[in-house]
C-alpha cells in the first residue's frame, strides 16, 4: 500500500471542488498580459502540454513549435516491418491544435535564451515565453561505437524516429532471401522504448515465418538483461520457435567496433554480420537541450521531481525522452504522463500557487504478433527528490497466461494507441 | 513522517482527505486507455463517462482487491487509495454518456438483436428499459471490441478465471464467438437503449 500522503495535494489549490471547469484548473489572473508558453518539440510530450492547457487555462498564451510539419508515432511502427500496418496510420498533423487556439510554429528553434526567456529559430523568429517547456526527443549519439557515423542510417537503418527509416528498413526486409539472418542492434542504456527491440525482433520474425521461413533475427545486445524478459522469451519460443536468438553484452551482444564497408559488427566473441542490420545508436537528450545546457553529464536533463522544471535553468521545463525523469522509462506514455504533470505545475506557478503533487503513471503495451501482447504498468511519484517507482505499484502482465488474454492485451493495445495519440495530437 | 505532515496540513486547511486530492492529476491518468474525460476513441477499451457511480466505484475496488479478472486494471489500481477510487468514479460517473459512431451492419445487428433478445434482455433491461445501475452497466453504444471482449469471458474456453457474473455465465457459456461479436455489434449500434 502506498502511503495516501503521497498522493494528496497539499496546498491551496486543495479546496477546489469537483465542479471548478472540466479539468480542475481554476482562471488564472495574472494582471493584463497573458501569461506566454512557449513548447519546444510536438511529439508526444510537447503536443500533450498544449492540449491541457488550452483545455484548462484558455487564459494562457501556448506557442508550440515544431520542425515538421507531420509526426509520425513511434508506437507500434514495428508493425510496418512485419507489414502488419501502413505508416500513414501513424502519421499527424497539427491542424487540432491549431483549431484548439494553440500558435502552432512550423520551425526549428535553434537557440533559446534561459536569461532573456527568448526562444530564436532558425526561420528569423524570436519568441518571449514566460515559461518554456523543452521537449525535443533524442538526439543519436554516433561517437559510442567506433566506426559509427550517422551514414549508417541508409545502411544499417535504426527506424527508431519513425517515417522514412521505417520503410527503408522494411523494404531491405522485402529484399532480403529466404534463409538470411536479420540484426537489430540493442544500445546502452537508457534509450528510448526499453521493450522497443525485442518487439521489433519479434516483428521481424512475424514476417519471416509467412514469407522466408528459413530466415533468423539475431538480437546483439549491450545490456545483461531486458525489459519483460520471461514475457518476451516465452512469446518467442511460442510464436517463433528457433528464429530469435539474444545475445547479452557479455555473451558476444555487446559491439566493440562497426566496419561499414564490410558491414560486420565487432564483438568481443568475434564479427558478426547480417543480410539486414538495423544499427539502433546509443542516445541522449536532443540537440536543441544540449546547446541550451541543460543537460548534465549524463547527457540527459536533470529536472525537479515536482514540477519537472529544469535543475539547471529556472522557468524551463524538460519533458519527455530529453528528461532525466527517475525511474520513468523513455515512454510515449511517460512523455504524455509528465506533459499532464507539467501543464498543471506550470498553471500553479503562473498563479503563485504551490506546485500540486503530481501523478506518473507509464503503460508500455508490446505486440509480440497481432493477437499476442503484453504490458507494464509503472506508477510513480516524488520521493527524496527523485522520481521513484511507488512500491507494490503496477507490474507486468503474468506468465503462461491463457490465450484470451493475450489477444485482450493485443486488443487494448490497439486502442491505447489510438486513444494516447489522440489526446497527444487530436 | 509525511503522514504526519500532511495531516496537519489537511488539519490547517479543513479538508477532507477527498477533497485534498489533485484532482485534475488524477482523473487524468486514465486518457491515455479510456480517452480524455473517459470517452475513448479505441474500440476495445470501454467509455468511462456516464457509467453509474456505484457501478464504477465497485468495480474499481473489485479490480483493486484482485477480486474482479482484469488484464491490466488490477495492476493500474493496486496503489490508488480508496479515496482516489472514489473520485474517480464520481468525477467520470458525473460527464455525459455518449453513444459510440459505428457503422451498422444491419444483417450481423439483426442477428445480435436476436441472440440480445433471447438470451440477454431478461437480466439487462428492466420495463423495456436498460438499467444502468451499481450491479449493472449500460451497454447500449458502448464500444463493440470491449463488448465483445467482456462476453467472451464467459464463453472463451481458455479463461478459466471467476467470471463477474455467475449468473450471466450459467445462461450464456454455450454460445459460439460469432454470436457473441453479433450481440456486442448490436449493443454498439443501439441508441438510447432501443
Ligand atoms: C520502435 C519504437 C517503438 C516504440 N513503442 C512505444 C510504445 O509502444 N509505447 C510507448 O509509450 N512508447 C513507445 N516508443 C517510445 C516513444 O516513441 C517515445 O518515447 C516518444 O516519442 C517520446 O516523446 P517526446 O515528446 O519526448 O519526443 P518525440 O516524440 O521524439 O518528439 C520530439 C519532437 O520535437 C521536435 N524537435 C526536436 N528538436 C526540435 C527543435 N530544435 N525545434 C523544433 N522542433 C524540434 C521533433 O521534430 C519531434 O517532433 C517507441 C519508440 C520506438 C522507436
Ligand atoms: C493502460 C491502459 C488503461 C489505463 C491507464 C486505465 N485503464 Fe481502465 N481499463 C483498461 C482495460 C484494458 C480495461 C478492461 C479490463 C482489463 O482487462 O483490465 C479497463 C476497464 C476499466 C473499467 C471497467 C469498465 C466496465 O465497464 O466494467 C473501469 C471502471 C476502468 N477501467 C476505470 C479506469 C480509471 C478510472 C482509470 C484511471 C485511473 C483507468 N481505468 C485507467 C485499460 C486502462
Ligand atoms: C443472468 C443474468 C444475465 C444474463 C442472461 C446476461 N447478463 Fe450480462 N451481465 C449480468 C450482470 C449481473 C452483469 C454485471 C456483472 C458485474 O459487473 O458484476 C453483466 C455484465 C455484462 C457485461 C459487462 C459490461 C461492462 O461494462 O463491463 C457485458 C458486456 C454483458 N453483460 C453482456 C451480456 C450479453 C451480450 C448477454 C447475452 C448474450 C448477457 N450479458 C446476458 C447479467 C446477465
Amino acid at each position: 500500500m502506498m502511503n495516501l500522503n503521497r498522493r494528496q495535494f497539499v496546498g491551496a489549490m486543495g479546496s477546489l471542488g469537483a465542479g471548478s471547469l472540466i479539468a480542475g484548473f481554476p482562471s488564472i489572473v495574472l494582471g493584463a498580459a497573458k501569461a506566454r508558453v512557449v513548447i519546444v518539440g510536438g511529439g508526444f510530450g510537447g503536443a500533450t502540454v498544449a492540449r491541457y492547457l488550452r483545455m484548462s487555462a484558455p487564459d494562457v498564451e501556448v506557442t508550440l513549435i515544431e520542425r515538421n510539419e507531420k509526426y509520425v508515432a513511434c508506437p507500434f511502427s514495428n508493425e510496418v516491418l512485419s507489414g502488419e500496418r501502413e505508416i500513414a496510420s501513424l502519421t499527424y498533423d497539427y491542424k487540432a491544435h491549431t483549431a484548439r487556439g494553440t500558435h502552432v510554429v512550423h520551425d526549428e528553434v535553434t537557440a533559446i535564451d534561459p536569461v532573456k526567456k527568448m526562444v530564436s529559430t532558425k526561420g528569423g523568429k524570436r519568441i518571449a515565453y514566460d515559461r518554456l517547456v523543452v521537449a525535443p526527443g533524442i538526439a543519436f549519439d554516433w561517437t559510442a561505437t567506433e566506426g559509427a557515423s550517422p551514414e549508417l542510417e541508409k545502411t544499417m537503418p535504426h527506424a527508431w524516429k519513425a517515417g522514412e527509416n521505417t520503410l527503408l528498413l522494411r523494404k531491405q526486409l522485402e529484399a532480403m532471401k529466404d534463409g538470411g539472418v536479420a540484426i537489430v542492434t540493442v544500445p546502452r542504456r537508457p534509450y528510448r522504448c526499453p521493450p522497443g527491440p525485442y518487439e521489433r525482433a519479434a516483428q521481424m520474425a512475424l514476417y519471416f515465418k509467412h514469407h522466408k521461413p528459413r530466415s533468423k533475427v539475431l538480437i546483439l545486445d549491450d545490456g545483461e538483461t531486458i525489459a519483460k524478459q520471461a514475457l518476451f522469451e516465452e512469446a518467442w519460443a511460442k510464436l517463433y520457435p528457433g528464429m530469435i536468438t539474444w545475445m547479452s553484452g557479455k555473451n558476444g551482444g555487446k559491439i566493440l567496433r562497426i566496419d561499414q564497408k564490410k558491414r560486420l559488427l565487432d564483438t568481443e566473441l568475434g564479427d558478426q554480420t547480417g543480410d539486414v542490420i538495423s544499427f539502433i545508436p546509443a542516445q541522449k537528450a536532443g540537440d536543441i537541450a544540449i546547446a541550451t545546457g541543460l543537460t548534465d553529464k549524463s547527457g540527459w536533463c536533470p529536472v525537479d521531481a515536482m514540477t519537472l522544471e529544469s535543475t539547471i535553468h529556472k522557468s524551463i521545463h524538460v519533458i519527455g525522452d530529453a528528461s532525466s525523469a527517475g525511474a520513468m522509462p523513455k515512454s510515449a506514455n511517460s512523455a504524455v504522463s509528465q506533459a499532464r504533470v507539467v501543464a498543471d505545475a506550470i498553471v500553479a506557478a503562473l498563479s503563485g500557487k504551490p506546485a500540486p503533487m503530481p501523478y506518473y503513471t507509464n503503460t508500455c503495451y508490446s505486440l509480440v504478433a497481432p493477437d499476442y501482447g503484453f504490458s507494464i504498468v509503472g506508477i510513480y511519484q516524488p520521493e527524496g527528490g527523485k522520481i521513484a517507482a511507488v512500491m507494490g505499484g503496477g507490474g507486468l502482465s503474468p506468465t503462461r497466461a491463457p490465450a484470451y488474454v493475450r489477444k485482450a492485451e493485443a486488443e487494448y493495445g490497439y486502442s491505447w494507441l489510438k486513444n494516447v495519440t489522440a489526446e497527444a495530437f487530436l | 513522517m509525511r503522514s504526519l505532515v500532511f495531516a496537519l496540513a489537511c488539519a490547517a486547511a479543513g479538508s477532507s482527505l477527498a477533497a485534498g486530492i489533485n484532482e485534475f492529476g488524477l482523473v487524468n491518468t486514465c486518457n491515455s486507455c479510456h480517452g480524455v474525460g473517459g470517452v475513448s476513441v479505441g474500440p476495445s477499451i470501454p467509455n468511462l463517462a456516464g457509467l453509474d457511480e456505484g457501478y464504477l466505484k465497485r468495480v474499481m475496488m473489485e479490480q483493486k482487491k484482485g477480486d474482479r479478472f482484469s488484464t491490466i486494471m488490477g495492476r493500474l489500481l493496486k496503489t490508488y487509495s480508496d479515496d482516489e477510487i472514489a473520485v474517480l468514479a464520481r468525477y467520470f460517473a458525473a460527464k455525459e454518456w455518449k453513444f459510440i459512431e459505428t457503422e451498422k451492419q444491419s444483417e450481423v445487428a439483426d442477428r445480435g438483436r436476436g441472440v440480445y433478445r433471447k438470451y440477454c434482455m431478461n437480466c439487462h433491461e428492466k420495463d423495456g428499459k436498460e438499467k444502468n445501475t451499481e450491479d449493472m452497466p449500460r451497454l447500449s453504444g458502448q464500444w463493440p471490441g470491449y463488448l465483445k471482449l467482456e462476453t467472451l469471458k464467459y464463453v472463451d474456453k481458455s479463461f478459466t478465471d471467476r467470471k463477474p457474473s455467475e449468473k450471466m455465465a450459467e445462461k450464456i457459456s454455450h454460445l459460439s464467438d460469432d454470436e457473441v461479436a453479433a450481440a456486442a455489434h448490436f449493443l454498439a449500434s443501439r441508441k438510447g437503449g432501443q
